[in-house]
């Protein structure tokens, strides 16, 4: 009698409760034949090269448990579902009775029933939502809480809810909330390894458990969580791009910002506050007429303005006539805006930690493991990953996926795959806060800026990369003149802020400035890399892409133009439109 | 700001040049096939540590010259005029 | 205090300007010779070794110079004249004014009287020379002509706080 209550594998996803969707203890017959079917088609989908490989070993594990243990592709919502509505003197009568009882080592604990269903029943006892509701405000609380420190948090697990209710109740009973992610136990095997543990790792991770159902992936990192470019950028999101094949990548990347705080139960403040692209001469504004024209085919909210209709959205900015560069129009996006970038990244840490992908940080990959290549050790085009190194141990697994940025040539030279990538810095940098002023993102092509004001009030400015390419991310004196001379061209007013602090995050640059997506020469290694300057953007749909590329074995159409193979075919992508400065 | 020294100039900011990236032998574009010609425009070893690169001394010399460079520490060796040996190239500034 | 005057600006100031592309062991590169980032005045003419292979003639003897060389071998000469506009700074404060501007290191050590140097001013590449005027330190930069607006202005700014 195990069900699913129908946030199956595909868009399935852990934090996005239907509290009041379903209604008391009734199961939709139809939500449990769509769960049942997906998960028939998971198993044997032909073409998949997890099955190819016959390294499944999710489903190869799983499989002894058929019946107590959920899939892993639903896994959070369903084992939430056994054991919420337990407290902890329960647990511990459970745990006495021998009803606990631990699976696949001591970090799955399933619970096989109610103390008065004896130990006998293996069934699992299903409790809805309302009833979860009306059971104990204890169900708000993380399993990991109640059932105490001693047992390590569990595979499939889902995340604490967070909502308005969860944290009235915690405020009562003075509790804090528990870790977002797990400190997962270094495992020797997986199905696939992510390299790279920012936006679009996470992303590529969380879309493989939602999307796909495959769910023992480890995403490494050499640092922690986001401490890359995804925790560097300047925040900001925008579609207004100029081929369609780049609208449309952009704006379903958009879409799925838009819905981000939803769907991954994490407030990611996303805002919506409208994009301004500045025209300082007559070429740069036929080009946003062309630029506005193309999103307008693209339902692409997008319109070129007058300079005192920027005057009208931003006051601060100066639309004189007698300035060096002046500002002769404007395309007006009102889509675009910021997000808080960790809050993505936590997100997806989140999102995907709950369908029991492992997360581990400070583990540097030291080496990819290949076979067959025709290259030294084996290595190189034709052949196969087998694994990685990591400082922390040696990983197998069929499938790797680089998804790094800065790293992403290093780590592709050590499966023998050379990148058409070059790393140069770019620098960012805030002031100390102020008052809100500026309600709208401006950029500026001509003068190599952008700026945003946070919530906290400080004035963000980014610029284009460093000339030259370099893996150190030390600040220039240089970059602080140009940056200040160009934002008080087009802010005079501010002549007066200080700067706080400025920073780097490291840019692979390739020879079209379109990333670099899909599979390579070598069997079995993906790379998601040469995001150039705006890698943050396009996270959520490259990591569903990603996801798609890896689970089916073949390249979506939305990212088959940027395969590596384009560099020895001679079939470049040029998008002009998609950095907004710096090309 | 890094400096870079400049055969002719000495040493000169890295504004006041331009960088031409990575240094790679051009193959014969009579006898090389298209994808060798390829990889010879796009690929990149792009590595952290010492990398030999081409500079343009723009605003000086106007000089093309190779310089070993660590990508991560800014260091710099001696700098290589095309045609000469390391070393070698001091000497004919008259 | 800093005097800044736009040669080209005026009949008078007007500054002939050639440029003698010659190689190594040329008749042309004979006849010119000083070693390289040096100049010297040969009457109306300043002769300036800007570039290894490049020499720029300048005042008003500079046409007749450059019509008498021989030009046999790997050697020519371009009257750059109007594509390139020359300005004077003059005043004990005028290395001041440039190192605001540039990253050069406009001291007597490295660059004393008759020194010529290519540098990037106010972003704008110049070649410069250091023509002290009758024992007053002055400097004669080149620079491409469409720039002399925004370079006069950026000159100025860096100049009033002198």
């Amino acid at each position: 009698m195990e069900f699913d209550i129908g946030l199956g594998p595909r868009r399935a996803k852990p934090a996005k409760e239907p509290w009041n969707e379903l209604e008391g203890g009734r199961v939709d017959e139809t939500q449990t034949e769509t769960a049942a079917r997906t998960n028939a088609k998971l198993l044997g989908r032909p073409g998949n090269p997890l099955r190819r490989d016959q390294k499944l070993s999710s489903v190869g594990q799983k499989g002894g448990a058929v019946g107590r243990q959920p899939h892993p592709s639903r896994g959070a919502l369903e084992e939430r579902e056994t054991e919420v509505g337990f407290e902890l003197p329960d647990l511990l009568t459970e745990r006495r009775l021998g009803n606990v009882k631990a699976v696949g080592g001591p970090s799955e604990v399933q619970f096989l029933g109610h103390g008065d269903e004896g130990i006998e029943a293996p069934q699992v006892r299903q409790l809805t939502h309302a009833q979860i509701i009306s059971i104990s405000p204890n169900s708000l609380l993380h399993p990991h809480e109640r059932i105490g420190q001693t047992e390590a948090m569990g595979k499939n697990k889902p995340p604490a809810k967070y909502s308005a209710v969860g944290l009235l109740w915690r405020g009562l009973r003075k509790q804090s909330w528990p870790r977002v992610w797990r400190e997962p136990e270094f495992k020797s095997t997986y199905d696939v390894v992510i390299i790279g543990g920012g936006v679009h790792g996470l992303a590529t991770a969380y879309y493989l458990a939602s999307n796909h159902g495959i769910t023992n992936v480890a995403v490494v990192d050499k640092q922690y969580l986001g401490s890359g470019g995804s925790g560097r950028n300047t925040a900001i999101v925008r579609s207004n791009y100029l081929t369609p094949e780049g609208v449309a990548f952009y704006d379903r990347s958009l879409d799925l910002y838009n819905s981000m705080s939803n769907d991954l139960n994490l407030n990611v403040m996303f805002s919506e506050r409208g994009h301004l692209t500045l025209a300082h001469t007559d070429s740069a504004l036929r080009t946003m007429n062309w630029r506005a024209e193309v999103n307008k085919l693209q339902g692409i909210n997008s319109s070129v303005i007058t300079p005192a209709e920027i005057k009208k959205l931003t006051p601060s900015l100066d639309v004189s006539a007698d300035t060096r560069y002046p500002i002769l129009g404007a395309l007006y996006h009102p889509p675009g805006g910021t997000i808080r970038h960790d809050a993505v990244v936590w997100g997806y840490a989140r999102g995907a930690d709950a369908y029991g992908v492992d997360l581990h940080q400070k583990t540097e990959v030291l080496d990819i493991l290949v076979e067959g290549g025709s290259g030294p050790e084996g290595k190189g085009p034709g052949g196969k990953v087998t694994g990685v190194r990591t400082s922390k141990g040696d990983i197998h697994a069929p499938i790797v996926v680089n998804c790094t940025a800065g790293w992403a040539s290093q780590l592709s030279n050590m499966a023998g795959v050379t990148l058409p990538i070059t790393t140069h810095p770019l620098q960012a940098a805030v002031t100390e806060p102020v008052k809100t002023f500026l309600p709208t993102v401006v950029v500026s092509g001509s003068l190599h800026v952008y700026v945003s004001q946070t919530d906290r009030g400080e004035l963000v400015f980014g610029a284009s990369v460093d000339p030259v390419a370099t893996y150190n991310m030390g600040g220039t004196l240089e970059f602080t003149e140009e940056l200040a001379g160009h934002v008080l061209e087009l802010m005079p007013g501010i002549s007066k802020m200080r700067l706080l602090r400025q920073w780097a995050g490291l840019c692979d640059m390739t020879p079209d400035y379109s990333p670099v997506m899909g599979p390579t020469p070598v069997d079995g290694f993906y790379v998601d890399v040469g995001w150039g300057t705006y890698g943050f953007k396009a996270g959520p749909v490259s990591g569903e892409q990603m996801a798609a590329c890896v689970a089916n074995g073949t390249t979506p159409e939305l990212i088959k133009p940027f395969e590596l193979s384009r560099f020895t075919e001679g079939t470049l992508v040029g998008e002009k439109g998609a950095a907004a400065v710096g090309h | 700001m890094l400096l870079v020294p400049c055969p002719y100039c000495g040493p000169m900011n890295a504004a006041d040049l331009s960088y031409n990236g990575e240094s790679h032998r051009r193959p014969d574009p009579k006898t090389c096939t298209p994808e060798e010609w390829r990889s010879y425009l796009y690929l990149r070893e792009n590595p952290s540590g010492w990398l030999l690169e081409n500079w343009y001394c723009s605003s000086g010399c106007r000089r093309h010259f190779k310089i070993e460079r660590h990508t991560l520490t800014g260091e710099l060796r001696a700098p290589v005029l095309p045609g000469r040996k390391p070393g070698a190239t001091q000497g004919d500034m008259k | 205090m800093v005097e800044i005057t736009h040669l080209d600006a005026s009949p008078d100031t007007r500054v002939p300007k050639a440029s003698v592309r010659a190689a190594d062991g040329t008749a042309a590169a004979a006849t010119l010779g000083l070693n390289f980032a040096s100049s010297e005045q040969r009457g109306d003419t300043l002769v300036v070794r800007i570039r290894p292979d490049e020499w720029y003639l300048l005042g008003d003897g500079a046409p007749a110079m450059a019509d008498g060389l021989d030009l046999s071998g790997f050697a020519s000469t371009v009257d750059i004249s109007h594509s390139r506009t020359a300005v004077r700074l003059t005043g004990d404060r005028a290395a001041d004014t440039l190192a605001k501007l540039g990253s050069a290191d406009f001291s007597d050590h490295m660059t004393p009287n008759g020194a010529a140097l290519g540098n990037g001013i106010a972003g704008v590449t110049c070649d410069i020379v250091r023509d002290d005027q009758r024992g007053v330190r002055s400097y004669l930069l080149l620079l491409d002509g469409s720039f002399i607006t925004y370079f006069l202005g950026a000159l100025h700014d860096a100049a009033s706080e002198f």
